[in-house]
This record gives C-alpha cells, structure tokens and sequence, in this order.
C-alpha cells in the first residue's frame, strides 16, 4: 500500500504548512497569503544546503528562513501599515526572486541519490521498511513541532499571540505591544510553512520553484476539513487536528488519483468534488432531518 | 497624580467637518481623587478619556502622569499604568479564551511576558480569591471560555483585569449603562469597593447626575471641549439637579435639554 | 490478482458497519437547530457524539467512492501496465506523450497487449509525489516520465520500476542518472538538449546582421534555463551580444516582449511553457516591430514564431518508445544508454516571414518543413 503510506507521508510533511496557517488565519485571524513564498523559501535553503551535504542544517535553516519571511510580512502589516492580504503578497513576490538567488538563478535542485535527513534515517534503521522510516521522521517532526507550540500558546507570549488574535484591543489595554506580537506570531508561524518545505524538499528529493504555487489553498483545506470532522475545542486539539486534517486531504487526492474513471485533465475537479462531497456531508444530514421535522409538523398541524 | 495642561483635538481641521473636540483643557487630580464627569453627547468626555489613554496625540498641550510626561508615550505603554473600563462589555476581554487565561494577561502586566507557564497555581489561587469577593459565582468558572458569559460578568471580570494590578489612573467611562439596573448596582457597587479598598485615582463618566453628584468626591461638567463646571466641597453638598440646570443656564446661555441627563 | 480483492471485501464490510453507525447515531440524536441568535453560545451537543457521527459519515461516503472505483481497475495479468506521468497539460508534453503511445502500438504494444495509464499533475507538483506512489502502488510494468521534475520525483522513489523519460534537458545534471552512456538508477530516456547552435546560423542564413538578441523566458522552468545559458555560451563565442526579459507566469509574456523591443534585433524562445502558452502574443509584437522569433521547437513556431531547428516533439516521444520496446524485449536497463536526440527538421513559418518581410533563401526553403500559422 504504497499510496496509503506516501499519502500519510505527505500529510504529515504539509500537516506543518497547515498549522503554520492555522497561526496565521485562526489563532491570529490574519490573511496571510506569503505562504506560497516562505514555503518555497524553506524548500530552497534545504535543497541548496543538501546539495551542499549538510541536510539537517537545512532543515534547521529552512525553518529560519521561513520566519524571515513571516517577520518581514509582519512589519509590513505593523509598522508600514500594508494592509495584511497585500503585505503577503507583496513577500511572496519578493520571496520569488530571493528563491531563484537561492538556487543559484536555477529554477530547479536535484537531490536524488544525495543524503538527505530522509536517506540518513534509513541507514540508520536497516531492519525496517524504508517507508515506515519515511513516515516515522515526519511523524516525528510532526509531533515534535506540535507539542512545543501546544506549550508555547500557553506561556505568557503565546497568551499575548492568542489574545491578539481575539480582541485587539484589550491586547493593548494590558499593556502588550500588539505589533511586536503579531510580528513574532506571523514569524512562527512562516517558520512552520518553510519547515514544511525543507523537509518536502529533502522529502521528494528536488526543489522546484513552482512547488509553492497554490500552497495557501492546500493549507486552508486541511484547516477546514480538520476542524470540519473533529469540531474545535482548544488550541492543542486545533493543532492537532489541522495535522489529521492535511492527512485526510491528501488521501483524498490520493484517491481522486486512483479513480480511472475520468480521463487525466480532471484531476482537479474530481478532487474538489471529493473534498466538497466530504465536508457537506454534516450540512446534507441537517438539511434532511429539518426536512423531516418539518414534513411532520405540518402533518399534525393539518390534522389538529 | 493626573495633570493635564491646556490640552486641545481638533479632528479634520481645515474641512467642513470640522470639529473642536478639546479646546485648551486643563484639569488636575490629586492622588486618590475620584471624579465624575458629566456632559451632554459631543462635549469631548469620552475624547478626554481616550486623550489620557493615548488612543491619539492631542494637537497641543501636555499630560502628566505621577509626574511623568506621557504626552507622547504609546496606548500600550500608558496601559501599564492607566485601566480603562468602556460602556461595551465585549470589549474588554478576550471571548475565545478562558477567565484565568484573561486575568493571567493582565496580571502580568507589570513584569516582563516570557516564556513561563502563564497560569500558575498560586496565581490561579490569588485569581480565584479575587473572585469571589466579587459574589458572582465567576471563581468557580474559571475554566469557561469568557464569550459564554453574561454582560454583567464580562464587565466584572474586566473591571478585576483593569484592578488587579492597581492602576495610577482608573478611567470609566459610563461601564454600567449598557447593563440592567440589578446589575448595574451590583458592579457599581464593586467598583466603589475597589476603589477605596485600593485609594485607586479614578474618573468616571456618567449619564446620571444624580448618581454623579452622589458617587466621589468631585464632579466636572464639560461642553464643546472645555470643563465648564467644577464642583467640589460643601458647594458639591448642596447641588441638586435643578440647581446645575440653573448653573449651566447661567453659563452657556441655552437649556440643558438631554433627557438622560435629568432622568433620576 | 487475488491480493486486490481483499481489501475491496474489508472495504465492502466496512461499508455496511458505517453505514449502519451513520443511520443508528442519526435516528438516536436529533439534531437540535442551533440558535443563530447568540453567537457567542457554543453548541452543548454531546461533543464525543458529534465527532464520531461526522467521521462515520465522511468514511461512509469515501468507502463508497473507493468501493465504486476500485472496483474498476483492471489489473490483469497478461497485459503489460504502462503509467505516464505528466506535468502539465502542453502542446509539446502532449505530441510527446502521443508520440510514444503510437510507436509502442506500431511496434506491436497496442490495446491487446498493454494498458496504458495517463496521469496529469495539473501543473501542481504536490499531486507529482501522490501519482508516483500510486504507480507504484499499482505495480507498472514501467513508467514513463515527461520532463524533469516529474522524473525526479519518480526515480526518488527508487522503487523496482525502471523508468523512461521523454525530453529532460539534462539528465545527468538534474541527478536522474549519471551516465549517459551506462544509465543507474533504473531509468533511462532521451533528452532534448536544444541545438542552439544550429538555430542562430539558421537565423544568420535567414536574416543576416542580427547583432543582439533577446531571450524571452520563465526563470522558473529549468530546460528553458539551461537552453538559455548554453545559448549565452554560444553567442559569446561568436561575439554577438545578447538582452533577457524574463517572466513568472504568462500574464506578464506581452510587457517582458515589448520591454525588448528596440533593444534587440531578434527574439530567441527556448523550450519554454510558459512563453508558449502566451506564443500569440508575442508573435503580435515581433511582427508589428518587424521582429524576427526564433523558437525551439516547431509547435511556437506554429503558433506565430518565425523558425527553428527542431526536434520533433512526437519523434522523440517514439525514440523512447522504441527504448521501452527494448527493455521490453529482455534487454536490461543499464545497456540501453541516454540518447541525445539530434535535431534535423528545419521549420520555417510563411506568414510570419511575410508579416515581416524576410526572404528565405532557395537553398534554406528546398531543405525546410514550410508552415503557416496554426489555425
């Protein structure tokens, strides 16, 4: 079942572009739209620095590099006074050209047969599978990345990110410097989408420059759907549940893929199909129970 | 403790919209002076406030807190030392996150935010006591999410965040006029409590004149900007509604005709 | 197979358990209209309930869809499973792909004899990892891979499938293999490294006295980069000089082409998707200004370019079909080496070389392929 184990492989991977999103559009209610740019950041940095034989600074780097782009986003929005949806895109258009310098003006890294934090992982674990390995490393990026925020938001700072996102006002009321705090959350949270691409970049051993493009749509489904299936109810279940709802995404990709019904050009509509018949279904269901209540309502007011 | 020297705001100067909402005002307050302030709908009481609170920077004239010149200082910055409670509950709190999680906000507004734990259990115990004087019932709710309670509880648990670390300057402005009168009693009754338990520096903004005249120790009236009216003392004693309809007559040469303002 | 069939039966019964969770829980509960009016007071619905309801549900109507489908694989035994992966819907992928699909059917691999399996990423390379793994899920007998990054990401797999790609500029330098003439990594194909050469000393027979020319590309796709880069080396060593205006995506192809013009005397296009997705355009421009195009490959000269040497995209689809058709025949992977596929048509656009007034010469027009615009 390579497809299942690839698919949660790749959830996992973009589970840390979706809950970078999750900061910026849910905890700090900001549209945030660098993604597309901070993503391919991260994925550049790893890929020139695994190129280079050093793959877990690149990871580590990517990170970085994906907070550079979120605090650069932010000071827009704070101190320039940008309005947030243009300061992102004003970040990811800057971030292209910075990503093509970073790849030395190619708009293409091979990786293949290069040690990646990937292949070390494997070598390291000769007995078993090397897709479980796979999957076990981004598990535990995964896992990792998502206890330490779920312990972040409840510090002091990570109350003053949840609040800012909450009421503004109030934020500033307790004496809190909202710019400050919403550069530092949109930092963390770019820094997240670029982990996403530098391990992706390791992951399927190339970086393209085009692999951010419509990565902000990718993020956003796996926030809906996660919260859509599992409901919201605090930020550690949140975050969590944005992680379970990128899996879920791509295994629907996945089977959008599988379906060989359809000739190959409608990929994308059968996949949307896919993810709007999956998160109406709450909706279907209430529209049919109402239907009922109604149908007899109306019958005991006939009759009575 | 407050010192405001010839303060003035004009906002759209230059345009047909002009307009003066502070016109070389000065006032003054003494440490633990609570004031009210009266006035009918665009006399500058709530520009004052938001003056005082940095919400903009006047055109003209100095602020002075405890001796600091805040003149030019930011909102949050002046927050640390300023509390202001508005007529909206809402606005006060955060509504996704929890009470304790508020007040842990707000209590730590005198140190440095890091990396700590935000709610502790001594804090949560110090939280819990600072509750229950309030007698709502909120200390044993701590865990709820703040959006699910009523106007009157969101404006006492803001009324504790803005308290909880005493401010210099504690500034209300009409924050029990969008509650029922049951409830308006019982937080106006709180507030007087902190106040004194705390000798907190406080003015306060009120429709009421009745309950302007009877709350604190001094009361100001403002018109179009300026402070018209300064009551203190035995003078204040002897006020009664008709005697500052009279007063204002007197002065600004037309009625006091604002119905809330007469109403008893 | 039999291995197939189990899981659609564990599908099957899993089916029947959510569906009957889904009709259980919905008679159990009703669902209570939430009351808009207050939007501050959150649903008191038993949260567990709630959650194991809206799964039940959302897996019901996946195992439906999966059932469904799986059930219309066909996966038999005798018949050879060829995949192609492609990345973008393109005139030049597309002659590729039907390129290598008509010479395997000429040499014998036709509908009785193989089944081949078209997938698209849609130009979103996050779908490129997906369709690779269900390949190889789907246990293909090879695959065949179109252009670069799909290549990569297929021979990154390092799964047992060999794999075949059509046109990656460079092979070696984009690590799918490192020999050109002893192919590794399982993988072989052919590549379609741009002749520039030949191209400027056509377009010096064309239209003589050209001293600089402009490049019109995206910097984001690497066999127009490359292309570029070698044209640079080349120019240089004839000492012509040479102007860019690059582009990310085709909304700015018609600014970058006029930006060019009276910079430079003619224009160069290298294998590039997004310049001919945008080719009419640009054909619009040069032909006003009186401006030479010279393309890489015949399918923008159709649309409007002026020449090129090209390679054809479908012959070089079929050379890699007859690669496949030797593997196919027992011969190992690493003994059938990479080929550069040389470029031999030279193709010429008439109603371009009227728009703007060049003569082609006798002896160039006799050898040359003559087209006029695509309709």
């Amino acid at each position: 079942m390579t497809l299942i184990v690839g698919s949660l492989q790749l959830g996992l991977i973009y589970g840390l572009l979706a809950v970078g999103v999750y900061i910026a559009f849910r905890i700090l209610d900001i549209p945030d739209l660098s993604a597309e740019g901070t993503f391919t950041f991260g994925l550049a940095v790893s890929a020139a620095l695994t190129a280079a034989g050093h793959p877990l600074a690149g990871v580590l780097l990517g990170f970085l590099a994906g907070s550079l782009g979120g605090a650069v986003t932010g000071v827009l929005q704070t101190k320039l006074r940008i309005h947030p949806i243009l300061a992102g895109i004003l970040t990811m258009s800057g971030l292209y050209s910075v990503n093509l310098a970073v790849m030395g003006s190619s708009s293409n890294i091979s990786l293949v047969g290069l040690d990646t934090l990937f292949r070390l992982a494997v070598d390291l674990l000769p007995g078993v599978d090397k897709e479980i390995v796979r999957l076990l490393l981004a598990g535990l990026f995964c896992a990792a990345v998502v206890a330490a925020l779920a312990l972040f938001l409840k510090t002091h700072i990570g109350l003053c990110i949840r609040a800012a996102g909450d009421n503004e006002d109030m934020v500033r009321a307790s004496s809190i410097n909202v710019d400050h705090t919403k550069i530092l959350a949109l930092a963390i949270a770019n820094g997240c989408i670029g982990l996403s691409g530098a391990l992706l970049a390791q992951y399927q051993g190339f970086a393209d420059i085009s692999s951010g493009i419509g990565i902000v749509a990718v993020g956003l489904a796996s926030v809906i759907i996660g919260e859509r299936i599992f409901g919201r109810r605090g930020v550690t279940w949140g975050l969590s549940v944005t992680v379970a709802g990128s899996v879920i995404y791509r295994l629907m990709i996945a089977l959008a893929l599988k379906t060989n019904l359809f000739p190959a050009y409608c990929l994308k509509i059968v996949s949307a199909v896919i993810v709007a018949a999956a998160l109406s279904v709450p909706a279907v269901k209430q529209m049919l129970a109402r239907r009922k209540i109604k149908r007899e309502g109306l019958r005991h007011a006939v009759h009575s | 403790m407050l010192c405001i020297h010839d303060l003035t705001k004009v906002f759209a100067p230059g345009t047909p919209n002009e307009h003066v909402a502070l016109d070389h005002l000065s006032l003054s307050l003494a440490p633990g002076e609570f004031v009210t302030v009266i006035g009918s709908n665009g006399a500058g009481k709530s520009t004052l406030f938001s003056a005082i609170g940095g919400s903009f920077w006047a055109d003209s004239g100095a602020i002075f807190l405890d001796g600091k010149n805040i003149t030019y200082d930011p909102e949050h910055k002046r927050a640390a030392k300023i509390g202001r409670l508005f007529q909206d509950p809402m606005k006060g709190t955060a509504p996704h996150m929890t009470i304790e999680e508020n007040l842990a906000l707000s209590y730590s507004r005198s140190q440095r935010r890091g990396l700590r734990l935000a709610v502790c259990r001594r804090d949560r115990d110090f939280f819990r006591s600072a509750l229950a004087e309030f007698d709502m019932g909120l200390e044993d709710r701590m865990d709820t999410k703040v959006g699910l309670l009523s106007g009157g509880q969101r404006q006492a648990l803001t009324l504790l965040m803005s308290t909880i670390v005493p401010p210099k300057l504690l500034l209300l402005d009409e924050h029990t006029a969008a509650l029922d009168p049951a409830t308006a009693g019982k937080v106006m009754a709180i507030t007087n409590q902190i106040i004194q338990k705390n000798r907190l520096t406080t003015m306060m903004i009120t429709h009421n004149i009745q309950s302007a005249l009877s709350s604190g120790s001094r009361t100001v009236m403002m018109d179009s900007g300026k402070i018209i009216l300064d009551l203190s003392g035995v003078e204040r004693e002897k006020m009664t509604v008709a005697g500052l309809m009279e007063l204002y007559r007197a002065k600004q040469h037309k009625m006091l005709d604002n119905d809330r303002m007469l109403l008893v | 197979m039999p291995i197939k069939v189990v899981p659609q039966m564990m599908i099957t019964s899993v089916l029947v358990f959510q569906g009957q969770m889904f009709f259980c829980c919905k008679k159990a509960l009703p669902e209570k209209p939430s009351d808009s009016s207050d939007k501050m007071i959150f649903e008191k619905e038993k949260p567990m309930m709630k959650t194991i309801r809206n799964i039940a549900a959302i897996l019901t109507v996946l195992c439906m869809i999966l059932t469904l489908f799986a059930g219309c694989q066909q996966q038999s035994t005798e018949k050879i499973d060829i995949g192609i992966i492609q990345l973008i819907e393109n005139g030049a992928f597309n002659d590729m792909r039907e390129g290598f699909v008509q010479q395997m059917k000429d040499r014998g691999y036709d509908e009785s004899k193989a089944n081949f399996h078209y997938k698209n990423a849609q130009g979103d390379s996050t779908n490129l990892n997906t369709i690779c793994q269900e390949m190889v899920d789907n246990g293909m007998d090879l695959v065949v891979t179109i252009a670069t990054p799909a290549s990569q990401a297929m021979v990154n797999l390092e799964s047992d499938i060999p794999v075949f790609f059509i046109s990656v500029s460079n092979p070696v330098g984009a690590r799918i293999i490192s020999d050109m003439e002893k192919p590794d990594k399982n993988a072989t194909g052919t590549s379609n490294a741009i002749p520039v050469n030949e191209i400027f000393d056509l377009a010096d027979q064309l239209t003589p006295g050209c001293k600089t020319y402009g490049f019109l590309y995206n910097t984001g796709e690497i066999n127009a980069v490359t292309t570029v880069e070698s044209s640079k080396k080349y120019l240089d060593s004839i000492g012509l000089s040479y102007e860019e205006a690059v582009v990310a995506n085709s909304s700015e192809v018609q600014q970058a082409a006029q930006s060019l013009i009276g910079k430079v005397d003619a224009f160069f296009i290298p294998n590039d998707s997004v310049i001919q997705s945008a080719m009419n355009l640009v054909a619009e421009v040069a032909r006003e200004a009186k401006i030479p195009v010279y393309c890489s490959s015949n399918t923008t000269v159709e649309s409007g370019g002026f020449a090129t040497v090209a390679i054809s995209d479908t012959q070089i689809g079929a050379i890699t079909a007859d690669m496949a058709v030797e593997y196919l025949g027992g011969k190992p992977i690493a003994e059938i080496p990479s080929v550069v596929v040389p470029a031999t048509d030279v193709v010429i656009n008439k109603t371009t070389a009227e728009a703007i007034g060049a003569d082609i010469p006798e002896e160039v027009a006799s050898e040359a392929i003559l087209v006029e615009d695509a309709k």
